[in-house]
């Protein structure tokens, strides 16, 4: 068992009416496995990215808890785990500083997790994305949606993340860079035996990528039988 | 109806970049045509130069004739009495494309009170009958509501009430279907099946989607026409090897796909030849030089594959 929930529940209180009580996540309980994919699917509005948010450590759940093997991890997620656990988002272009050259974003975590670096191991890094040097010096918005997703999976893949939560990371690119990125999570899934949880609305990609997939519907998570 | 002959759009006198390059495109009566390509091939570019509506710098060659008119050549008076009343345009991403002030029914009747003389009144009966047109659901009451409080499905099909609302021939959508979910996408192709003698010119970047709303299919790539025909055989059987490319890495056709490269090249290189050459599996020698259009039965394509075919 890589990670799972316990009746993971996020609750908002309707600006109206304060004793409504929205229901964002309520009694989530998933499972993911070493080297497994999990699909959660649903439309729009349905609750998906606020769980996607709590597995990642970037919202407090109101109530629940989190496991990552037999730790529990507690928000905001620190020690060890918070390096384990990373999110890819649906919108590359607000995934790095705007004013920033790609080059100090994709820096970031070699600083932070002391991992290490030189401008070499760096440009090796982006190439097997299909990204050049000279990508790295230019600002986000002068770089097409498709090479910025695909300089942020270079930077999440820096961590060495053992759950990667991918929130709709394609449905803003074209059908032949989606494939391609799929391409690369399943081999790099192989490789390193990562585990994936992967949000999205798009049934025939879910079914597609996913081992197991979670529909959500309302807050509400039930697994499909297969 | 409309003709874009040799339509070319450059954003800088100096720079060598190509946004669109010599695209020739018929639209007839009633002829529901998608325009297919990946992010940058100047797809919207393209919408913005037929409607004048890019920035000033902006350099666009060539002519777009609505009715034998050339459009990028009339006056700005002539031109505002056809836009909106004749070729409608319905923007990209909903949202931010209504004023946020305004009530929905108001800017959908707007059309009608600039060119078709109807009074306030007359206009918001007329917005919420267009409403009912596309299955809101409670219309009556959405007339009467601002746009925030729209879901992003229902503010892309007012925004199409909006763009047929007065009486247009031709619509111009451009991405109506991006970042919705299926059955708001459903609700969006179905909003354009009610369409029936306008004619449509849509852009999007899902083939699938362009295979539910369009007659014919026109792919752009890195700011070229590379292949065109009608949807139904184009999906059956795509010529050009971008086209095939792109529909094999459909998710419903099994993600199959290349990964030797990944964007397309700089549009400003003389002499690079076909531009999809380091992507293509059938790359040969041949292909350092540009190919021209070629004409295979009632299909166009620009690749060397079909140079005998001729």
């Amino acid at each position: 068992m890589r990670m799972k929930t316990e009746n993971l529940t996020k609750v908002y209180k309707s600006r109206v009416n304060s004793k409504e009580n929205f229901y964002a996540s309520k009694d989530v309980n998933i499972t993911l496995m070493e080297g497994e994919t999990i699909g959660l699917f649903g439309d729009s509005g349905s609750g998906k990215s606020t769980l996607g948010q709590m597995l990642s450590g970037l919202l407090k759940p109101t109530s629940g808890r989190i496991f990552f093997g037999e730790d529990e991890l507690k928000y905001p997620f620190k020690g060890p785990h918070r390096r384990d656990i990373q999110i890819l988002f649906q919108h590359p272009e607000i995934s790095f500083n705007p004013a920033l050259p790609l080059i100090s974003s994709l820096k970031e975590p070699y600083e932070l997790y002391h991992i290490p670096y030189s401008p070499s191991i760096l440009i090796d890094n982006v190439e097997r994305f299909g990204l050049h040097e000279e990508h790295l010096y230019r600002k986000p918005s002068e770089l097409s949606g498709g090479e910025l997703q695909r300089a942020a999976l270079s930077r999440l893949l820096v961590m060495e993340p053992k759950v990667m939560i991918l929130d709709e990371p394609t449905s803003m690119l074209d059908v032949i860079t989606q494939a391609q990125m799929i391409q690369m999570l399943r081999e790099y899934q192989k490789k390193e035996n990562t585990s994936y949880v992967f949000i999205t609305h798009n049934r025939t990609l879910c079914e597609n990528f996913c081992d197991r997939i979670y529909d959500v519907e309302n807050g509400i998570v039930t697994l499909e039988e297969l | 109806m409309l003709e874009i002959k040799n339509v070319s759009v450059k954003f800088s006198d100096e720079s060598d970049v190509q946004a669109v390059e010599d695209v020739t495109l018929t639209v007839h009566d009633g002829q529901k045509i998608a325009l297919v390509g990946e992010t940058g091939s100047g797809k919207s570019v393209l919408l913005l130069a037929i409607l004048r509506l890019l920035p000033e710098t902006a350099i666009v060659k060539g002519q777009v004739l609505y009715q034998g008119e050339d459009l990028l050549a009339l006056k700005k008076k002539q031109l505002n009495k056809i836009r909106g009343a004749e070729i409608s345009y319905v923007p990209q991403g909903g949202g931010g494309s209504m004023n946020p002030l305004m009530k929905v029914g108001f800017q959908v009747g707007e059309p009608l009170m600039e060119h078709k003389g109807f009074t306030k009144k007359q206009a918001m009966k007329k917005s919420v009958e267009l409403l009912k047109m596309f299955r809101l659901g409670n219309e009556e009451q959405l007339a009467n509501a601002y746009p925030h409080t729209f879901s992003g499905g229902m503010r892309q099909r007012a925004m199409v009430a909006m763009g047929i609302s007065a009486g247009a021939n031709l619509v111009l959508a451009d991405e109506p279907s991006k970042g919705l979910d299926e059955k708001r996408v459903s609700l969006v192709v179905d909003a354009f099946n009610q369409l029936k003698d306008e004619g449509l010119l849509c852009v999007t970047h899902d083939m699938m989607f362009a295979g539910r709303i369009s007659d014919h299919i026109c792919v752009l790539y890195a700011a070229q026409q590379v292949e065109y025909g009608p949807t139904e055989e184009m999906l059956k059987n795509p010529l050009h090897p971008y086209t095939q490319d792109m529909i094999s890495a459909i998710p419903e056709n099994g993600m199959n796909v290349s990964m030797t490269g990944f964007a397309p090249p700089h549009t400003g290189y003389e002499n690079y030849g076909c531009r999809y050459k380091h992507r293509c599996k059938y790359c040969v020698s041949k292909c350092d030089t540009m190919p021209p259009v070629f004409t295979v039965g009632n299909r166009k394509v620009r690749c060397w594959k079909y140079e005998n075919e001729n």
